[in-house]
């Protein structure tokens, strides 16, 4: 095995591992979402609503959106429509495979760096959120991290087999 | 170039990318993030990127869908759908075709506590199948009762369809829900309606079950209680204005868990993996969905929405002669994708077109969601016929198909009457 090839499945292995890990703490952030959400239904006829609910209910959303999105990439897990590639010849279908990699890939890196400098932008302006008054660019920061891993997620991830064929 | 024939080209190049297998989220990133930097500048266009999927991903009245998705994970965990079906059963099974209406009837109720079509017909597959093989139903029938019920699962509110078309189109949740009602309880009887009418044709397609007392009738009811108590408290809730759909979510999220642990159906383990189950598929949707807000601001732009509109006004043509095409658009394309991706793909074009005709919004969002549902149950996505064959991997998917005609058939008279009466959907949203 070439030490690429080997780095390939160390960090293939090594995202996979990770992406579980994301995806529990992104079922454990969308639980939170859900106390939050009933708790701030009960107190609020008792004159007490939590402050700012609406704007953590969001933060929260925009968590477990980020942390199972390498999960989703990693098992191949994004809609697509099969309808014609499943009549094309093998051929075909692992250029297409190839190209929809590339084009994947590019688009997640480059919402990740936008992000990045969206995330370093609000930092720099010191802006916060209109209710809370807290920084949200940390939230900003994790979609681009989410975004980068799953760039690199689709870039590794093994292509189409062919049918019929097998690893 | 002009614009429109900018936004044109764009919608081209996304059905070209979206038929050679490109991820459909990605597929529309690509194509309004280029249009948008064609149409007004590059840096907007890398300033709009970031900006418009972080607001996406951290809108309130987006986490209205993982929480309801949530709801109905956790009512299926808490075993809702079975004590649902043996509740219709007993009240129903006697009738020709019984088992297949109890399916139909389970599908009904649980579709009220759970906005997606796959898992109400995933669900009741599991518990009304082999009830029907036992009771040497046809295959034919059984599968393709339970795939058809299941597409009441996003008409009968609490409708994932129905919160992304009232987002998009900045309709009220509320009142879409409420719309859903009449036309859900009109084609659950469509479908009843035609199993009685082929079981009658041919008694040995649905054999009947055996006739319960009253007693025992009376005694089946607590099995539906549950799911009518979290309907009518998420339903409820929302129209008294005491929660917003986002908090009626997460309401009846905590309802359905609170259920599955009284009945001791669920345990920690079993929260964690439905909550994880749900950001799974809901952050699948939300890539979807965030490239549908990019490329809704694409077409924005180049000015096609609104010059289609026009154009559709000054057809020397009937207005119906428009929406019937728009309609045969809808069910065509449910057909070939995803109705929730089609839906996120087509809206923005079509909605302001309908809606220059002088159809009602709340309406029209009803229609789409039945032509999107003839596409769940229709060759060669349909998504449903695929979940009951995973579901009784025995059973021919010609037989399933075959099965789904009546259905099918039942679907077109539902919208037939819906235009003719366009009030059944209008009558509730007008009274809240």
């Amino acid at each position: 095995m070439s030490r690429n090839v080997k780095l390939e499945t160390t960090l293939l292995k090594g995202l996979g591992t990770l992406s579980q890990w994301l995806a529990y703490c992104s079922g454990a952030a969308l639980l939170l979402m859900m106390i939050l959400v009933n708790a701030n239904v009960l107190l609020r006829p008792m004159g007490r609503p939590i402050w700012g609910s609406y704007e953590l209910v969001g933060f929260l959303g925009s968590v477990t959106l980020s942390l199972a999105l390498l999960r989703i990439t990693m098992n191949r897990g994004h809609m697509v429509v099969e309808i014609l590639t499943d009549h094309l010849p093998d051929g075909v279908n692992r250029f297409l495979d190839r190209f929809n990699r590339v084009l994947g890939t590019a688009i997640m890196a480059l919402v990740s760096w936008r992000s990045f400098c969206y995330a370093r932008q609000l930092w720099q302006d010191g802006e916060v959120s209109p209710t809370l008054t807290m920084s949200y660019y940390p939230f900003v920061l994790g979609v681009a991290v989410a975004f980068g891993l799953s760039a690199l997620a689709m870039l590794l991830a093994p292509g189409e087999q062919p049918q019929g064929e097998e690893e | 170039m002009g614009e429109v024939l900018v936004g044109a080209i764009g919608i081209v190049i996304l059905l070209l990318l979206i038929l050679v297998g490109t991820p459909i989220g990605i597929a529309l990133i690509s194509v309004g993030f280029a249009g948008f930097a064609y149409l007004v500048s590059p840096v907007a266009a890398l300033h709009l990127l970031a900006e418009e999927i972080f607001l996406t991903l951290s809108s309130y009245s987006l986490a209205v869908l993982p929480l309801f998705f949530l709801m109905g994970q956790l009512a299926y965990q808490a075993g809702m759908s079975g004590r649902l079906f043996a509740t219709a059963y007993t009240w129903m099974g006697h009738l020709p075709g019984g088992l297949a209406i109890a399916a139909v009837g389970g599908c009904a109720g649980f579709s009220a506590i759970s906005g997606s079509s796959s898992a109400t017909a995933a669900t009741m597959g599991m518990v009304a199948l082999p009830e029907m093989r036992k009771y040497d139903y046809d295959l034919s029938l059984a599968t393709g009762a339970i795939a058809a019920g299941g597409t009441l699962g996003i008409l009968i509110p609490p409708s994932v369809v129905l919160i992304i078309y009232g987002i998009q189109t900045e309709q009220s949740i509320g009142q879409l829900f409420v719309a859903g009602i009449l036309p859900g309880i009109l084609l659950s009887s469509l479908f009843i309606a035609a199993i009685i009418f082929m079981s009658l044709r041919n008694r040995n397609l649905g054999p009947q079950g055996p006739r319960t007392t009253f007693k025992e009738k009376i005694a089946a009811l607590p099995g539906a209680l549950e799911a009518a108590l979290l309907f009518g408290l998420v339903m409820g809730g929302l129209l008294a204005g005491w929660f917003t759909p986002t908090e009626a979510g997460g309401v009846g999220a905590l309802g359905a868990l609170i259920i599955g642990l009284a009945r001791r159906k669920i345990g920690f383990r079993d929260i964690g993996r439905a909550a994880m189950e749900t950001a799974l598929v809901v952050a699948m949707l939300f890539m979807i969905l965030a490239g549908a807000m990019l490329f809704g601001k694409f077409l924005a732009v180049s000015r096609i929405p609104s010059e289609l509109a026009q154009w559709a006004v000054s057809l020397p043509v009937p207005r119906v002669v428009v929406l019937v095409l728009v309609m045969a658009i809808y069910a065509v394309g449910g057909c070939i994708m995803d109705a929730l991706s089609f839906l996120l793909v087509t809206i923005s074009v079509f909605f302001p077109m309908v809606v220059q005709l002088g159809y009602d919004p709340i309406w029209f969002g009803v229609i789409v969601v039945i032509l999107l549902e003839m596409g769940a149950i229709t060759p060669p996505v349909g998504i449903n016929v695929y979940v009951i064959k995973g579901v009784a991997q025995d059973v021919d998917l010609g037989l399933i198909f075959k099965g789904i005609l009546p259905f099918f058939v039942a679907m077109i008279v539902c919208v037939a009457i819906l235009m003719l009466c366009p009030s059944i959907a209008l009558v509730l949203p007008r009274l809240f």
